[in-house]
């Protein structure tokens, strides 16, 4: 992937930077918001790391700004503010999605992968599909080798997002933030629960595992490889 | 309180301009009225003698000169009647006492000063002069000092009433202004003992229930909301220094540690993780901090939307149920739908999820966590109460305080910033919240706060 980190703290810009580098991802770094437009709107990137304040321009005024350019890569939004009110603004700006300072790369990373993958729009499929795993949105069923699995609707939108996901890694915060609109981290183990009972009703006595626990990281719903 | 800032209160100048409006427009009033009584009064005293003469001419129709001059003599001699004279067409005096100045119609005439007036002040005396058909002279008059007297009575009148207005007005907006100033001045001591340091003066609330009043009802609760933070703040240095600095110190016991042992890389390496999961909590205290900070200032307040609370109440207990479930917990749900309440949705659910959280958090296995939810007249009552070993009558008050943990929760994970959160929270939404005995167990209710107290 080839990212672009719009940060005008250097310390947080090569600590991304490097973390992407090494993952084999494509990192620029420019540290103001009007050099951000400039390089933004003049080369293809997969996805925009942006801080809210900057120099020059602060980040919601440059994500309005690539958006009425035509500029349609991803952006997430980092912050040094923990006020769901920023995340809002910056959601309705034309960001895609938000992380507060500080955050492990881990989380970091998941994010830019589900952002830079993420489907153009018009293109949203009825049918999702992971090996004989069948999800039809339309229809609200889930099938699993042509059987019918019952799913609470919590549930139904945790493997939803997990299928959407398919094959990236998605963390608990993810899941938090996009099955349950929780923005907090409860101390109650709510994703593990959902997961367990979910993992149940998907994977037991139903052959090969699809739901994957990544220890301290998160989620992977991934079709083993039949060759393996 | 001195003379001159009574008159310099709005209430005492709202008396005086509108006592002075008062008085204006009651003397253009009284005016119009003393012009319309003055002509009244002088018109009845015209007619009266228009219709005396009348009747005397048809006296004299009937009876002749000598019968009329009769008639008017025994008539001059009745006190209070009017004046009449009659003279021959040679002049000669036939009866009364006026005499014709004129040939006919209206006319004024002194009267004589031998006859009534010994001070001098002759009479005026208006009189209808009428020739009669034989040729003599009838002549009907009255003093006009009695159209006067009357209008002179209404005019004194008058004067009483917007007299005694001016005066009663004066006192009456004195009075007030005293009134209001004797007010004005509870709140100002009030503020000057707040001031002065005294944070838990309040304005004496008078039994009467006026914008005044309100108004000290809105200060007093102002003063209740400084000094809430006040006393937060004055603790908040102190119990964050005090609850990061162990494991602060802990991190530093671990580096430490790892650079003694310098050459073992494991040993290095889970000192490190073990530093980096500490600091990873602190951080996670430092964000709670931030956020309870951010919503008690209130700004929040501004993207509040109508919500329904037993919604957002029911999506929190689906999220908790299977876990509650694993930990061998009942989650039960009672509600009245809808519950209304204007709030943020992200933080009400937040609050609910809290205080589950925490019923779950410090309760053994087999415990019952309710969650109910119902309307009252104020607005909504929402309450999570467990059967649970519960909490310290004493300690019942100060759950809410910022890293407040009971001896019980001292063990359990968690930064005891949660139910802070839920006061912050419950606060910014108008909500009071407060724990009681569940017999057994705690009981959090939160209750929209009555806008009046």
């Amino acid at each position: 992937m080839k990212i672009l980190i719009i940060e005008d703290d250097e310390e947080v810009a090569a600590f991304v930077a490097a973390g992407l580098k090494e993952r084999g991802h494509e990192a620029a770094i420019v540290a103001n918001g009007r050099d951000g437009v400039e390089r933004a709107t003049g080369e293809d990137f997969d996805a925009i790391i942006l801080d809210r304040m900057l120099p020059e321009l602060d980040g919601l005024t440059v994500v309005a700004l690539l958006r009425a350019e035509g500029v349609a890569t991803p952006v997430l939004f980092l912050t040094n503010l923990s006020g769901i009110d920023d995340r809002v603004d910056g959601l309705e700006a034309g960001g895609d999605d938000y992380l507060v300072k500080p955050f492990a790369f881990e989380e970091l990373m998941a994010r830019l992968i589900a952002l830079a993958r993420r489907p153009m729009l018009g293109a949203s499929p009825t049918v999702l599909s992971a090996g004989d795993l069948e999800m039809d949105l339309v229809a609200r069923t889930v099938r699993r080798g042509g059987e019918e699995i019952d799913l609470q609707p919590r549930e139904f939108r945790l493997l939803e997002f997990l299928l959407r996901n398919e094959g990236r890694l998605v963390t608990r915060k993810m899941l938090l933030e996009q099955v349950w609109e929780f923005l907090f981290d409860p101390q109650t183990n709510i994703v593990e629960t959902h997961i367990s009972r979910l993992r149940t009703k998907i994977d037991r006595g139903r052959g090969a595992s699809l739901i994957h626990t990544i220890r301290g990281a998160g989620y992977l719903l991934r079709v083993p490889n039949p060759g393996l | 309180m001195s003379r001159i800032r009574v008159f310099r209160t709005t209430s005492f100048r709202l008396a005086a301009i509108y006592l002075a409006l008062f008085t204006l427009s009651a003397g253009a009033l009284g005016g119009f009225v003393y012009l319309s009584v003055r002509r009244e009064i002088l018109t009845e005293f015209d007619e009266r003698i228009i219709e005396e003469t009348d009747a005397l001419q048809r006296t004299f129709a009937e009876e002749g000169r000598d019968g009329l001059a009769a008639i008017l003599a025994a008539r001059g001699s009745i006190g209070g009647a009017l004046l009449y004279g009659l003279e021959a067409p040679d002049g000669k005096r036939l009866a009364g006492d006026l005499v014709a100045t004129v040939s006919g119609g209206w006319t004024e005439l002194k009267e004589d000063e031998n006859n009534e007036a010994p001070e001098g002040s002759a009479e005026i005396i208006r009189a209808l002069v009428t020739r009669l058909p034989d040729g003599s002279t009838l002549i009907v008059g009255d003093e006009r000092r009695r159209a006067n007297e009357a209008l002179r009575g209404v005019l004194s009148a008058f004067g009483w009433a917007i007299g005694a207005t001016i005066v009663l007005g004066l006192a009456g907006g004195l009075w007030l202004s005293r009134q209001f100033l004797r007010r004005v001045d509870a709140m100002r001591l009030a503020a000057q003992g707040i001031m002065a340091g005294d944070w838990s003066r309040r304005i004496p609330l008078t039994p009467i229930d006026d914008d005044l009043s309100a108004l000290a009802r809105t200060f007093n609760r102002l003063f209740g909301r400084i000094e809430k933070l006040l006393l937060a703040n004055k603790h908040i240095s102190a119990d964050i220094a005090h609850d990061l600095r162990k494991p602060l110190a802990s991190v530093l016991r671990r580096l430490e540690g790892a650079r003694a042992q310098g050459a073992d890389l494991e040993a290095v390496r889970s000192a490190v993780k073990a530093a980096i999961a500490e600091i990873e909590n602190l951080l996670e205290t430092f964000n709670a901090l931030l956020r309870i900070g951010q919503v008690e200032a209130g700004a929040r307040r501004a993207g509040f939307r109508p919500l329904d609370l037993a919604e957002v109440a029911r999506e929190v207990v689906e999220a908790f149920q299977p876990a509650a479930d694993d930990e061998g917990k009942t989650l039960a749900l009672r509600l009245d739908d809808p519950l209304p309440i204007l709030g943020d949705k992200e933080l009400l659910t937040q609050m609910i999820a809290n205080l589950i959280d925490n019923a779950l958090r410090h309760t053994p296995q087999g415990v019952r966590v309710e969650v109910a939810g119902e309307r009252v007249p104020s607005g909504v009552r929402l309450s999570v109460a467990d059967d649970g070993p519960g909490v310290d009558s004493r300690e019942l008050k100060v759950i809410f305080e910022r890293f407040y943990r009971t001896d019980a929760a001292r063990s359990a994970p968690g930064s005891g910033l949660g139910l802070s959160l839920v006061a912050a929270i419950a606060d910014l939404h108008g909500l009071e919240c407060s724990a009681s005995d569940n017999h057994p167990g705690l009981r959090v209710t939160l209750t929209t706060a009555d806008s009046n107290e």
